[in-house]
């Protein structure tokens, strides 16, 4: 929740939505360069389990993280729906798979609200928020915070 | 056949019975620490550290350079030892909550074959199980997500993976909580929410029918059991201060 404290004022911030399973997430648009169809992702041998491989963008090679192994999801074989989402991370630019993308939604600061959580749980401490909209909670993600430092380290080194 | 259906019956119930005293009770590792005979005075030898480095600079000037660090370390432990006993003493009194001084009620409900109760004065609401729950990724799996209620958003337990020991878990290894829940308690200032198989009735209990625990007993959750309705009294207090710490029984 670092993020949504620092901005003190109630300004408003675009988030890019995406659904895995059947929640909606929301990560910030300034972070997301573009959004791809599924194209072949070439695997990594020796790669994290979170890593599903590599793609070559536009003569760059991006990796692909797993976001449904990620977030502890089950795999699901990939539609016509699912998205490559290109984001800027921690200095990274990487790709993440999601089932689909929804929309570019505006939110105020204040209608984010802090996630209740159970103990510390260090393993979802990318979850940035939550926020109600249209009867359904968002989700929202903090990119940066999806790997750990060692982990970010990790996918710049494939 | 009749009388199979009622041994079946008293079985059912010396089950449940021997289940409810198991919780009030502790693992025998734990007894043992308890009557076991404590010394005041203990006495530990003295460590001693000696380390020794040498260092060689050969290519311009050859100077040996020689260090001997000699470290002695005293560690007293006899206070330590009879605070420790004194504690141990303290800690077998039962613990009874200052609401159970006189009759007071409680709501059952059923948890993976389990009759706990709720008392009334700890309760903030009970709803129906709804699809509205929104799961969170990367929690620990007794989380089912937040539901969204009034103005409160609700942190949703699945009450038998946080109460049930260990070695009855692996009955919920197939299961889904989705499925068998129907109703939702709320507690704690409608800061967590239950999830529950089956909601009862509502009936009220007078102080001296709750084996109450004693502080030696480490679930949390549970403020006493109650052999008459075979049900576990639910500590609402010492079960947010376990979700806080993200334990389970």
């Amino acid at each position: 929740m670092n993020d949504v404290v620092d901005d003190n004022d109630d300004s408003i911030i675009q988030w890019v939505t995406f659904r895995l399973e059947s929640e909606k997430y929301g990560i910030k648009v300034m972070q997301v360069q573009e959004v791809l169809r599924m194209t072949e992702i070439a695997p990594v041998p020796g790669a994290p389990h979170y890593v599903l491989g590599i793609i070559n963008l536009r003569g760059n090679v991006v990796t692909v993280i797993d976001t449904r192994r990620r977030f502890g999801l089950q795999d699901v074989e990939n539609d016509d729906e699912t998205r490559i989402v290109i984001v800027e991370a921690n200095n990274n630019v990487v790709g993440i798979l999601v089932d689909s993308v929804a929309e570019v939604v505006d939110l105020k600061v204040s209608e984010i609200e802090t996630a209740p959580n159970v103990g510390n749980d260090e393993s979802s401490k990318y979850i940035q928020g939550v926020s109600s909209r249209d009867d359904e909670l968002l989700i929202l993600v903090d990119v940066n915070k999806l790997l750990s430092d060692e982990e970010w380290q990790e996918v710049a080194s494939l | 056949m009749a009388s199979n259906n009622s041994n079946t019956l008293v079985d059912e119930k010396l089950a449940v019975s021997l289940f409810l005293d198991s919780l009030l009770r502790e693992p025998e590792v734990e007894t043992e620490v308890v009557t076991a005979e404590i010394k005041p005075v203990v006495e530990v030898p003295a460590v001693e550290v000696v380390a020794e480095i040498k260092v060689e600079a050969k290519p311009i000037v050859d100077i040996p350079v020689e260090v001997v660090v000699e470290t002695k370390v005293e560690i007293p432990v006899e206070t330590a030892v009879v605070n420790e006993a004194v504690e141990k003493e303290e800690t077998t009194e039962s613990i009874i909550p200052e609401w159970a001084n006189e009759p007071f009620q409680v709501l059952l409900f059923e948890v993976a074959g389990i009759k706990l109760a709720v008392p009334l004065i700890e309760l903030s609401s009970v709803i129906e199980w709804h699809d509205g729950v929104t799961e969170m990724p990367g929690h620990a799996d007794f989380y089912m997500g937040i539901l969204q209620h009034l103005d409160y958003k609700i942190a949703v337990i699945d009450t038998a993976r946080m109460i049930l020991p260990t070695n009855k878990l692996e009955q919920l290894i197939d299961d889904d909580p989705r499925e068998r829940v129907n109703h939702i308690v709320l507690i704690d200032d409608y800061r967590w929410g239950l999830a529950c198989d089956k909601i009862g009735e509502v009936i009220t209990l007078k102080p001296d029918e709750v084996r109450w625990r004693t502080s030696k007993t480490s679930r949390g959750w549970l403020a006493g059991t109650v052999i008459e309705h075979m049900c576990a009294l639910l500590n609402s207090e010492g079960f947010s201060a376990m979700l806080e710490k993200g334990q389970s029984s």
